[in-house]
């Protein structure tokens, strides 16, 4: 992964160790502690790829609930938020495998619902707005590579597919949004901002 | 799509913002620690449950074996109480201590109550080590066959059989 220190996702905040400790002893009050660090993260790389709150919601509850039963394997090989974010990016990628429709979700309206923790509204709700116009899996592959800063190997490697597919995608999906947003005149390109 | 095409520099640059942080439902938490509790207390039912089962099938095997040869699989092990059974027959036994066989018949008795007194230091040791309820009933059992044999012999003044 190139860009595992992302401050926007709330993965890379650190961890104390005597907190893991407990976690890994089986305390729920060391578990509450890591839910209001990473939950928020977690929820919000889930409803960026699912696009639906209640999917993200439960997407979130299966990953602590998982996270709560191997935290135990967790070595400190990675930062802890790392290997929560794997978690959560591999349990992502099963719901959209067994996914057979798109959510059905108005996303403008999902998105003036929501409490906004950071962003500029306006800004925001014109990314969230694109994304919600793609596929799932293109959505997915546009977040996890522009915003999470997963390589195409590393993308080609989750979706059990080749580099090329990801590419594909990826390009495909861009594409798809440029045309969207191609007949606004005066607007700078630019990276997506994290 | 050619190679080309699928090189990053050859992507489109898209003003894609910088997206919103959407909160959590605030009773995410407590859902999630709530399935948490819930299965925990089925891991633990299911392994109360596991040695339950276990212990209750490693008994009946033990009961099985304790009662070995020496049980007559015709009747159930709870229909006759053969401790209760054997004392009533010993105070019987006493009552006719008078009566002594002759002959043939003395000799069995003999040797039946030999097998008592063995019966006697089994059931003894087996009491001493803990054995199980199994074993003690069946040696309960023959020492009640043994008494009403005796009793038979000293009633009647009858040659008694090998039991």
């Amino acid at each position: 992964m190139t860009n595992t220190g992302d401050p926007a996702s709330g993965f890379a905040q650190r961890v104390d160790a005597a907190i893991l400790a407990r976690a890994q002893s089986g305390d729920m009050q060391a578990f509450a502690t890591l839910y209001s660090t990473f939950g928020r993260p977690c929820f919000n790389l889930a409803l960026r790829i699912l696009g639906n709150r209640a999917l993200a919601e439960d997407l979130v509850q299966e990953v602590f609930l998982k996270m709560f039963s191997s935290i135990r394997s967790y070595r400190g090989d990675a930062p802890f938020g790392s290997w929560l974010k794997r978690m959560t990016v591999n349990a992502t990628i099963d719901q959209l495998r067994s996914q057979r429709h798109e959510p059905d979700t108005d996303s403008d309206a999902l998105l003036q619902q929501q409490p906004m923790a950071d962003a500029a509204p306006a800004a925001a709700l014109d990314a969230w707005s694109l994304l919600q116009r793609l596929p799932a899996r293109s959505r997915a592959v546009l977040v996890l590579h522009e915003y999470e800063g997963y390589t195409h190997a590393e993308l080609a490697e989750l979706f059990g597919q080749s580099e090329s597919y990801s590419k594909s995608i990826l390009a495909r999906a861009l594409k798809r949004l440029h045309d969207l947003i191609a007949p606004t005149p005066g607007t700078a390109p630019c990276h997506p901002a994290n | 799509m050619s190679s080309s095409e699928l090189n990053d520099e050859a992507l489109p640059r898209l003003p894609l913002g910088r997206l919103p942080v959407v909160e959590p439902a605030p009773d995410l938490w407590l859902r999630i620690a709530a399935a948490q509790q819930q299965r925990l207390r089925r891991i633990r039912t299911r392994r109360r449950f596991g040695f339950a089962g276990g212990a209750a099938l490693a008994a009946a095997l033990l009961i099985a074996i304790g009662l070995g040869s020496g049980v007559d699989r015709s009747v159930p092990r709870d229909a006759i109480d053969w401790q209760a059974r054997a004392q009533a027959l010993e105070l019987q036994l006493r009552a006719l201590a008078s009566n002594r066989p002759g002959g043939t018949a003395a000799a069995l008795v003999g040797a039946t109550q030999h097998e008592l007194l063995l019966v006697d230091a089994a059931l003894q040791a087996a009491y001493d080590n803990g054995s199980e309820r199994g074993r003690i009933d069946a040696l309960w059992k023959r020492r009640s066959e043994l008494l009403g044999a005796l009793l038979q012999a000293r009633t009647n003044d009858v040659e008694i059989s090998r039991i």
